[in-house]
């Protein structure tokens, strides 16, 4: 009795895992498959058509146009500016110079992630205004005309730019300040004996050593531009002027929740899921190609 | 003389970042306090001239905001304490046993943190309309309750544990139930701080879920209440701000006590170990 309850232990613990992943992964994961395949509206009877929904989701240009918003955002938004700046960030959080200022600092560079999107979507939609929007404000002081934020499709995706560095740089400077902390410092020590100044030893051990931290960020970057949806929810309704605040998870939702094409949303979202998948993998060749 | 330039320039800077980061927070705690001619009103003031609360009477009118502020602790709450149990649970299988099959079952573990989540979002919802679950709490608690990214946290710390301290409990006679709540959770707290801690705030702070799944507007949680206010944020900006405002009073709260030890250590332990 006793030894059938010690062989049995490790499965009990566990249970509750593999029930959770049979539940809420795979079965969802083939009924969505099947799904794919057929022409599922609404709740009733749905016809097979194969491959149909996959072909039309390829020449769909909506669907296109949100991987190209996803595109412009994670490459000016996350990379150009997040990056840099959390970089320089961490640099400054770890200078001796900052004193006791750290701590709150770090603090405030931080609120903005435990902020609610809809709240963050609530403040910006008081910054973006055209007419008395703090940001036109602001730039009025140097004489620049009242910009079009949220309604002029071309300032779309900078809007969404100034909001994802506010929200997004405290904790991405997190990231990087924990990558620091594992480059060895006698690296340092070492190059400064060499006589190394500055410049030389930030980018011939800072930048080659964050590599591994790098990757993590970028990666984290890649799937939360993939997942943005309450922005542009609470900031234009959803896709904005001429799609161009539209996004893959809003289209999605759109298309399923909104207007029950079922089987059409379930086939765009495996493709989807191929684009992320695709994206990983040749992120990690680009590092790991990188480090050696 | 080298020093003090540095000096100043790291000074300018946490000065200018921290401009930037905290004046949109003074606006909306400013701009709640304002009547909507204020709030359009140049130039731009943030103290209030003519402070008024009529946002919040105009909120508590339009909306059930204490209803929602209660029906969000209660998901939150209950999201939290069950996926830091459960997680523990799962961790301490891991961590605690050698068993067939342990090896292939972890990986699944870590891939489910790589699925991208919005292949679920479609047929989860069929399912859970079958499940008669429309209007219920239970998709924003059981789906996410046995996180992969929780598992593999603890389940790290709970390596660390000497195995002999489990194996004394064991000759002592003890079941792996007592040995998990004696041994394995006291020494792995700070680990369920940090899921505590993390899944408190995503679970606070979650739209998506909720926007599925509740329509009724008594069960809605806060974010999404806020949302429904969006409609009119064109004509009136203060009535979203003063609920805005009136909801990360919570977590800007936790934030400031227990946040700067556990968000920070838990947003730096999944960037070390991914």
């Amino acid at each position: 009795m006793r030894r059938t309850s010690r062989h049995l232990a490790p499965y009990l613990f566990i249970s509750p895992f593999v029930l959770s992943f049979l539940v809420f992964y795979v079965y969802p994961i083939i009924s969505g498959i099947e799904l794919s395949l057929t022409d599922q509206l609404g709740f009733g009877e749905s016809n097979f058509v194969g491959a149909a929904n996959y072909l039309r989701v390829l020449t769909d240009s909506r669907f296109w146009k949100s991987i190209s918003n996803v595109a412009l955002l994670f490459f000016f938004g996350s990379l150009a500016s997040i990056v840099t700046l959390a970089i320089a960030m961490a640099h400054v959080i770890n200078a001796p110079e900052i004193g006791r200022l750290r701590r709150p600092f770090t603090t405030i560079l931080f609120a903005p992630n435990v902020t609610s999107v809809i709240v963050i979507g609530i403040i910006f939609s008081f910054l973006l205004k055209t007419d008395g929007g703090a940001i036109n404000e602001f730039l009025g002081l140097f004489g620049i005309e009242p910009v079009q934020w949220l309604r002029d499709p071309r300032w779309a995706i900078p809007s969404l730019i100034i909001l994802v560095v506010w929200r997004y740089l405290g904790v991405n400077t997190l990231y990087v300040l924990a990558g620091l902390q594992a480059i060895p410092t006698s690296l340092y020590e070492a190059a400064d004996i060499e006589g190394a100044r500055g410049f030389q030893k930030f980018f011939r051990i800072t930048l080659p050593l964050l590599g591994p931290i790098m990757e993590f960020i970028i990666f984290q970057a890649a799937i939360g531009t993939f997942a943005v949806f309450g922005e542009p929810f609470v900031l234009v309704g959803g896709a904005g002027t001429q799609n161009s605040m539209l996004f893959p998870t809003f289209y999605l939702y759109d298309t399923s929740i909104n207007r029950m094409r079922f089987g059409y949303a379930a086939a765009m979202a495996f493709v989807l899921a191929t684009i992320i998948l695709v994206i990983t993998i040749i992120q990690r060749r680009l590092f790991r190609s990188s480090e050696e | 003389m080298r020093h003090a330039v540095r000096r100043i320039a790291v000074m300018a800077v946490v000065l200018v970042v921290t401009f930037a980061m905290v004046m949109p927070f003074f606006m909306m705690v400013g701009n709640s306090f304002k009547l909507d001619t204020e709030i359009a009103a140049r130039p731009l003031s943030i103290v209030p001239q003519t402070p008024t609360l009529y946002n919040f009477r105009v909120l508590f009118d339009r909306i059930p905001f204490w209803r929602q502020f209660i029906n969000s602790t209660f998901v939150a709450t209950a999201a939290t304490f069950s996926s830091t149990f459960v997680s523990a649970l799962v961790a301490f299988g891991f961590a605690r046993f050698q068993f067939k099959g342990k090896r292939a079952l972890f990986m699944i573990v870590i891939a489910t943190i790589l699925i991208p989540p919005q292949v679920l979002i479609v047929p989860q919802f069929r399912m859970f309309v079958s499940f008669l679950w429309i209007n219920t709490y239970w998709p924003l608690i059981l789906p996410g309750m046995v996180g992969g990214f929780y598992v593999y946290l603890i389940h790290q710390i709970m390596l660390g544990i000497p195995r002999d301290l489990f194996e004394c409990a064991q000759i002592d006679g003890a079941t792996e139930f007592r040995i998990f709540r004696i041994v394995a959770i006291p020494l792995a707290k700070a680990g369920l701080a940090i899921v505590t801690v993390l899944r408190f705030m995503g679970s606070w702070n979650e739209f998506f879920a909720p926007l599925l799944y509740l329509n009724d507007q008594e069960m809605l949680t806060l974010p999404v209440g806020l949302a429904t206010l969006r409609g009119f944020t064109e004509i009136t900006l203060g009535i979203p701000m003063a609920g805005a405002l009136l909801s990360s009073v919570p977590i800007l709260l936790l934030l400031s006590t227990v946040g700067n030890r556990y968000f920070v250590q838990g947003i730096t332990a999944g960037a070390l170990k991914g």
